[in-house]
């Protein structure tokens, strides 16, 4: 669900459903390719039956195609896709160890499963040896635990070892893929010598294939994503939005919103964090303009509720991490007018006394001024307390540390 | 073999449909010549405010590497701007023309000022934004403060001036009930993702 959740477009709560639609549809294919026979999965090895090798390679390279097309157009976030961590030793071992079990068995875990769900007694057993097997595995996990977590090599990528760009080993991979498809028919036809007229009326694979290498060719000279997306504000409405000063809060506002402890007015400090340590208005937090587009601020800035008000010493810091804000598409920002200094200079150097005597709207804002002042020099403005924390499910808590993947 | 056929037109469909989405997504998106990761990255990493010791030499017509750009309104430019400005409004910022005009600039940075200074730093992050060259400069403070500290009467004190600095002990002021400074909180509601676990190998098949 990789675009939709992140991008607010589905509840996270359904994760758990959509993962069942997922998996139903997986199990789906699965049988419906012939996996749940233990011949065709053996058929790879013998030369009779390449379907297991097509379906994992369509699924790889579709899989690819796609994230690379949606990571071009700015819709999935590459750093949030989880991947496999490498450990080198447990990977060989495990490998062999799996192999084998597939060769003899004739399944792999997932297969077996659905085996075992049409009623296949083998894959019965198969699922129970693997459970004794994971009960041996977790039993004397101490005696192989060095192996286990042995050589750890982080998060190598092919393309990253190789020093090639992440479009050209994608093509190269197509291109494996689709060469892939046209030799292990061959195979597959001299090994169980498919009479010339069946083969013959099959129909062709061509345009899929040249289309699948054409689009990736075509990304090849594209840049790996593209300098906005549709999220984004365009620069003339910017500019726009940037002429008229509704994105001011003035500070006879922002003082009234200080004393009352307001939850719905949120101070966003942008200064760096040691000036911020050094003084912050009262129950300000602090985001650099460089945090802002992180991803740990992108649920506090994507919920709407009351102001988030940026402010620096002067107002030019505070404003251009509000376009900056406003260009990612974020809402209900506002910017504290004069920044500190000026928001300073009208509360502790303003006179007590209005000018004009005869303005009312004067007298009232100097009158409250005045007031503030007091309370401010006095100590009574203090810092609100933080709000309880409240666990706010985001995507990386939804990865569950247990064990993923596989077929 | 029925099934195969199905399969095929299934395949062609599917890449009808990416490359409607590819084409749409290429005519609906803006045209940002940097993405906003990258303006961020330009606008805080390098220094690119001038002081008026230099502002001094420019308009003094010492030094013709920079052009001065005053962003504000067309009539208040005929009142008065300083030495040697050419005017493009803030409003007309990213018309066609006044780009050209900044792109035209061969060898010669420009550098900003409005009446405010923020309206300077915006129109240079716009500008970067859509694709301009980095070494644009803004001048510190706003037009009133370039007139009256660097050219009427310059005191080397002011020469940095700018709005992004401290000018009062704050802490004076604002008691906050605290002996300690505030520590760095986290926005109320926000807890800071947590990491998973990767030293553990996960299955597969």
């Amino acid at each position: 669900m990789a675009p939709f959740i992140p991008e607010g477009l589905v509840n996270p709560e359904l994760n758990l459903f959509f993962a069942l639609l997922l998996g139903i549809g997986f199990g789906y294919v699965l049988e419906q390719a012939g996996f749940s026979s233990p011949r065709k999965l053996a058929g790879v090895f013998y030369g009779y039956d390449f379907v297991v090798l097509r379906v994992f390679f369509t699924a790889g390279v579709t899989a690819m195609v796609g994230l690379t097309f949606l990571s071009f157009m700015g819709w999935i976030d590459m750093s949030l896709v989880f991947v496999n961590p490498l450990f080198l030793w447990s990977a060989l071992v495990g490998g062999a160890i799996m192999g084998l079990g597939f060769i003899l068995g004739g399944y792999c875990p997932g297969t077996s499963i659905v085996a075992a769900t049409v009623g296949k007694v083998d894959a019965m057993l198969f699922l129970a040896g693997s459970v004794v097997g994971i009960f041996i595995f977790g039993h004397f996990y101490n005696a192989w635990e060095p192996l286990y977590t042995g050589s750890f090599l982080g998060n190598p990528f092919i393309y990253e070892t190789l020093g090639m760009p992440r479009s050209w080993f994608a093509f190269a991979l197509v291109m494996m893929a689709v060469l892939a498809f046209a030799i292990t028919q061959r195979i597959e036809d001299n090994v169980n010598q498919t009479p010339k007229e069946i083969a013959s009326q099959r129909p062709s694979y061509v345009m899929p294939g040249a289309l699948l290498i054409l689009s990736m060719f075509a990304l090849l000279f594209l840049p790996e994503q593209r300098k906005s997306n549709a999220r984004e504000v365009p620069a003339h409405e910017l500019l726009a939005m940037l002429q008229q000063n509704d994105r001011f809060v003035d500070v006879e506002e922002a003082t009234y919103k200080i004393i009352q402890q307001d939850k719905n007015f949120i101070l966003i400090d942008v200064r760096e964090p040691e000036e911020f340590e050094r003084f912050a208005l009262p129950g300000a937090i602090n985001i650099t303009i460089d945090e802002l587009l992180g991803r740990r601020y992108r649920d506090f800035f994507g919920n709407n509720n009351g102001k988030k008000v940026f402010y620096s010493y002067g107002e030019s810091g505070a404003d251009m991490a509000w376009t900056v804000a406003r260009r990612a598409g974020f809402e209900g920002i506002y910017v504290l007018e004069g920044g500190l200094n000026g928001m300073f200079d009208t509360l502790f150097n303003g006179s007590d006394k209005p000018k004009d005597p005869n303005n009312l709207d004067e007298g009232f804002s100097v009158r409250f001024l005045s007031k503030a002042r007091q309370m401010f020099l006095e100590g009574d403005a203090l810092p609100r307390q933080a709000a309880p924390q409240v666990p706010v499910r985001t995507i990386i808590e939804l990865e569950t540390p247990g064990g993923r993947g596989g077929c | 073999m029925k099934n195969d056929k199905n399969l095929n037109n299934i395949s062609l469909l599917a890449f009808a449909f990416v490359a409607i989405v590819v084409v749409v997504n290429l005519f609906t998106t803006n045209n940002y010549g940097r993405s906003n990761n990258e303006v961020v990255k330009a606008i805080t990493e390098n220094n690119h405010l001038m002081n008026y010791l230099q502002l001094r030499s420019i308009a003094e017509g010492n030094t013709s590497d920079f052009v001065l750009v005053d962003l504000r309104s067309e009539e208040a430019f005929m009142d008065g701007h300083l030495p040697l400005a050419i005017n493009i409004p803030f409003a007309d910022l990213l018309n066609k023309q006044s780009i050209r005009t900044l792109n035209r600039l061969k060898g010669q940075t420009p550098v900003l000022y409005g009446a405010r200074e923020s309206d300077a730093h915006n129109a240079r992050l716009l500008l970067l934004a859509k694709g301009l060259n980095e070494n644009i400069m803004v001048l510190g403070g706003n037009y009133e403060s370039a007139l009256k500290y660097a050219l009427e009467e310059f005191q080397p004190a002011f020469s940095s001036y700018r709005e992004e600095k401290a000018r009062f002990d704050y802490r004076r002021f604002m008691g906050t009930g605290q002996a300690a400074p505030q520590k760095r909180q986290q926005p109320a509601g926000i807890i800071p993702a947590v990491q998973t676990e990767t030293l553990s190998a996960r299955g597969g098949c």
